[in-house]
């Protein structure tokens, strides 16, 4: 039998950058269809968000007027409104349009509040160990019986309803799940032998973290991002829904909530029907991009 | 087995006690001026000092903290500002309510996304079912809880008349248990109940695919299939397997699906905890808002117990210590 | 008579099967093309007899295995013949491969660590390969387990036990009393022994030489060990990167080799020392089995071959059969006596290896 040397599939001492994980993410990404659907409808949403004032007819909390003067409430499709207006005579194309800026904002900024505790969490307990270690795993295991939406119902009534109370609360929820799953990637990584020889070869933490760690579980903080994006669009949704979003600003959870209590339900399909698809291909969108990276990215799910 | 839940039992106290915290944190600390939240407005002087004292206001942080112990030691959770009784009163007969789309709805949820998960896990991989399966599965998944319910309630009460969508129905002269059997009660619990379902049931399905999917590959299916067992029976010993990582995915899924119960009674009037919750929160009535979000996390905590136990029944390789 | 004696005697009446694998070829689909695991394989293994099919990992051994049993995953092309008494059983429909299974042919597998359902007790697992096929009560079945499990020198108790409680060596006794519940014409054993220690390995090929003697089942046995193949089988076949070398009854395919490659498996493996001769060193063949993505043109196993010429590179060699039975895939079949004492010489190998 042959004796050839054994094949060694390690990573240059140097490990790689963040660039090339993200890279290899993407290409990733676009060998799953569901995925690229999902990116592409992301894609278009956030155009939409983006250029909403300009998209947008009129001011989403103007009252449309009849010729009469009078509110025009609850009118069904037409040239001047193409998606008809509300109970008080608000532009529901505007209000639609103008609610993709609330989840994307919220989404956003949520998940990058999220995505960096629970990284920077996850790592330092995972990496590091001990006793930062042990007070995380503690904290987690009592934030995992929090129910989530009342916790959020409560403090956002109490801190007083408005988008910067409702991100800071998505935040303290949903930092938890994600230093878990991002500790225990932590730890499989710290085990592997090229961080070990990046050590015994006097590499600083910093180094290892940044060149070998981090672009290594680059697959876990994407999908944990991903998901926090979704948790945070749906808890502000949920939230507007109950009638604690930012009266401010309109959202698509508002919009259904204003619906529903002033019973408008049954007759204004057009009022409903949009905040409601908004939100279903927003979320969907999510969980198709991050379902087709973990199929792709897991061994043992991709097709052979 | 014994001692293991026992110990399970004591690590779920001190869970309790940690959310008992937290919501002292939440009520007292939290705001600016924790009378402020408490008050009534228009209230006496003597009611506040009644106020005060009854809720513990008085004396430093720790002091406070130690009489709030001490009231949740002795189920002491206040009075409720809008109802004006005891906030137990208010609550138990909510509890039964709750429990009653909770746990049938998480339960079928659970059972029905296993078994479609189990079909889409073992249909040909790139197929129709494969793909159709996945694809609506997590589109429903996208949906928020109140969409799903709205839907529900627009399709099947408001226009074509089937379902009641409001409330549990009259509950009639008969008292206990028996209001529960009625015909009248199951035809409004269809709707609600529908909802929590089809609410829980897509991640079920999408975790019980990708643990069949992964455990088809397995060598111990392919002896199985060696052993020329009908091909039902060979799905299932992949279904059976994966049970397990279906479960302990499930533990931090608990907290969530509450969340979207708490929705789905109020989208459908339903007269649950979670309905109570926001509305004792928009009426300002706090004792009762914290003693619903007491009740919420303690059947949290149940469950997870449940499901932990559940565990230790299905995979032989758990040894109770 | 009792019902369990009445099941025992039933299924001992069962008759060795007879096996003949003819021009079986098998490619599995990949995203750079068809990887042709197997390359035009045939042999036949004669009632009550064990055929022992050898080469390095990687070579196509189980894959040979898994076509025959129809395990292989459904992206891959299958074509030739199985014939399980006279009857093909290549691409059988799933109902009639169901009644074939287990009743006609059955499988002891490699990895008996992963091969058992985790979460189901091993007693379960024996039982369901029987009721899967006999319309008998569960104790029953139970029964037939229980003594099954006797066979292979496990007490009945621990049937009752999960895998994960059982130790490699004990796994594979349960997978072996699996394989033996319906008493098979046909019995696969694909690598019985490769996941364990040496003793075990041993102790292990004992009971299946001393099954084998007592129920005298047709069996192949798929090994890397040519020490087995010797003690145990009549007949032998050596693959090569998919390809069948060398076939012929043992005696003569181990003592006489006519390939070159079998004559390089054999320095590779250590053999005890005689008495009086000095010992003999290990050689180890040079070079790297080829890719098969891209097959070469001629003989595969040119490359690492110290007596290959032009031809053999140019040129696939056909399996021919002598008289005797003995089949060979060589150009220069005929100088084997020469290529023999030229292969014993570490010298001729280290030649090979510097030249590549």
């Amino acid at each position: 039998m042959s004796q050839s040397t054994p094949k060694t599939d390690l990573p240059p001492i140097a490990g790689k950058g963040m660039l090339a994980a993200a890279r290899e993410s993407f290409i990733l990404l676009i060998g799953d269809s569901f995925a690229v659907a999902g990116m592409v409808i992301l894609t278009i949403f956030a155009a939409i968000a983006i250029f909403a004032p300009w998209l947008a007819p009129y001011d989403p909390f103007q009252a449309m007027l009849t010729e009469s003067g009078r509110l025009l409430r609850l009118a069904p499709p037409s040239s001047a409104n193409p998606f008809g207006t509300t109970a008080f005579g608000n532009d529901v194309l505007s209000q639609f349009l103008y609610g993709f800026r609330v989840a994307f904002i919220v989404g956003l900024v949520a998940a990058f509040a999220v995505g960096i505790i629970s990284t920077v969490f996850g790592v330092v307990a995972g990496y590091f160990g001990g006793l930062i270690d042990d007070v995380l795993m503690r904290i987690t295991d009592v934030a995992l019986s929090i129910p989530t939406l009342p916790f959020s119902i409560v403090a956002v009534a109490l801190l007083g309803p408005s988008i910067e109370n409702i991100v800071l609360v998505i935040t303290l929820l949903f930092w938890r799940n994600g230093a878990r799953i991002i500790r225990s990637a932590v730890l499989t990584e710290r085990e592997r032998v090229y961080v070990k020889w990046a050590r015994a070869a006097g590499a600083s933490h910093i180094h290892i973290i940044m060149r070998h760690i981090l672009p290594n579980i680059f697959r876990v903080v994407f999908l944990w991002i991903t998901m926090s994006v979704a948790f945070a669009v749906l808890t502000e949704a949920s939230l507007s829904f109950l009638g604690l979003g930012d009266p401010t600003v309109i959202s698509w959870g508002q919009m259904l909530n204003t619906a529903f209590s002033s019973g408008s339900l049954r007759t204004a399909w057009w009022w409903v029907l949009p905040p409601s698809l908004g939100l279903i291909f927003l979320v969907s969108s999510l969980y198709l991009i991050g379902r087709g990276y973990e199929e792709q990215a897991n061994p043992r799910l991709r097709r052979r | 087995m014994r001692a293991y839940i026992l110990r399970r039992l004591a690590q779920a106290v001190v869970v309790v006690w940690a959310v008992t915290t937290i919501m002292f944190v939440m009520f007292r600390v939290m705001p600016a001026d924790p009378t402020a939240v408490l008050m009534e407005r228009g209230m006496t002087d003597a009611a506040r000092e009644t106020l005060i004292a009854q809720w513990g206001l008085s004396g430093s942080l720790w002091d406070q903290y130690l009489r709030y112990m001490g009231n949740l030691l002795r189920g002491d959770f206040g009075s409720s500002f809008f109802y004006r009784k005891p906030v137990w009163e208010v609550l138990w007969p909510l509890i039964g309510n709750t429990l009653w789309i909770a746990v049938p709805g998480l339960l079928l949820g659970a059972f029905a996304g296993a078994a479609l998960g189990m079909l889409v896990g073992w249909s040909k991989r790139g197929g129709k079912i494969e793909r159709g399966g996945i694809f609506l599965a997590t589109i429903i998944r996208g949906a928020p809880s109140f969409v799903i319910g709205i839907a529900l309630l627009t399709v099947f009460s408001s226009t074509l008349g089937w379902f009641p969508g409001f409330g549990m129905g009259d509950p009639g002269p008969t008292q206990g248990f028996a209001r529960y059997l009625t015909l009248d009660f199951l035809h409004h619990l269809a709707l609600p109940l529908i909802a929590v379902i089809i609410y829980f049931l897509p991640e079920n399905l999408l975790l019980m695919r990708s643990g069949v999917v992964e455990n088809r590959t397995e060598d111990y299916i392919e002896l199985v299939r060696a052993k020329g067992v009908p091909s039902s029976r060979v799905a299932w010993h992949a279904a059976r397997n994966s049970l397990l990582p279906l479960i302990t995915w499930l533990f931090p899924a608990l907290a969530e699906t509450i969340a979207g119960i708490v929705v789905i009674e109020i989208v459908f009037s339903w007269p649950g905890v979670g309905r109570e919750l926001v509305l004792a929160v928009t009426r300002q009535d706090y004792p009762l808002a914290q003693a619903a979000f007491f009740l919420l996390a303690v059947m949290i905590v149940l469950a997870n117990l449940a499901a932990d136990l559940t565990y230790g029944k299905l995979d032989p390789r758990v040894v109770y210590k | 008579m009792t019902a369990l004696q009445d099941l025992n005697a039933r299924l001992a009446q069962k008759p060795a099967a007879r096996l003949e694998v003819k021009n079986l070829c098998v490619a599995y689909g990949t995203f750079r093309g068809p990887f042709n695991a197997i390359d035009n394989v045939s042999f036949t293994v004669e009632p009550g007899t064990t055929l022992g099919l050898v080469g390095e990992s990687g070579c196509g051994k189980s894959t040979v295995v898994k076509a025959i049993m129809n395990l292989l995953p459904e992206a891959t092309t299958v074509t030739g013949d199985v014939l399980l008494n006279g009857k093909n059983i290549l691409g059988l429909s799933d109902k009639a491969l169901q009644q074939v299974r287990w009743t006609q042919i059955s499988l002891i597998t490699q990895s008996a660590m992963n091969s058992l359902d985790p979460v189901l007790c091993i007693g379960d697992q024996i039982v369901e390969s029987i009721l899967a096929h006999e319309k008998i009560p569960y104790g029953l079945a139970w029964a037939r387990a229980a003594e099954m499990f006797a066979v292979v020198g496990l007490p009945a108790a621990r049937l009752r036990e999960f895998p994960h409680q059982f130790s490699g060596g004990m796994r594979q006794r349960a997978v072996i009393a699996m394989a033996l519940s319906l008493n098979a014409g046909m019995l696969l054993a694909d690598e019985p022994t490769t996941a364990l220690d040496p003793i075990m390995q041993d102790q292990i090929m004992t009971r299946i030489r001393g099954i084998h003697e007592h129920l005298r089942r047709s069996m192949i046995l798929v090994t890397h060990d040519i020490a087995v193949v010797s003690e145990t089988c009549e007949t032998t076949a050596v693959m090569y990167a998919g390809k069948l070398v060398e076939s012929g009854a043992t005696a003569d395919v181990l003592q006489r080799p006519r390939h070159p490659y079998t004559m390089g498996l054999q320095n590779a493996f250590p053999k005890l020392p005689v008495r009086g001769t000095s010992r003999q060193p290990l050689i180890s063949i040079p070079g790297t089995v080829p890719n098969l993505l891209m097959p070469p043109r001629g003989c595969r196993f040119a490359s690492r071959c110290p007596f290959a010429a032009a031809l053999c590179h140019a040129e696939q060699p056909e399996l021919i059969q002598s008289s005797d039975g003995h089949a060979v895939a060589c150009h220069f079949a005929e100088r084997a006596p020469e290529f023999r004492l030229a292969a014993r010489q570490a010298e001729t190998w280290r030649a090979k290896e510097a030249a590549i």
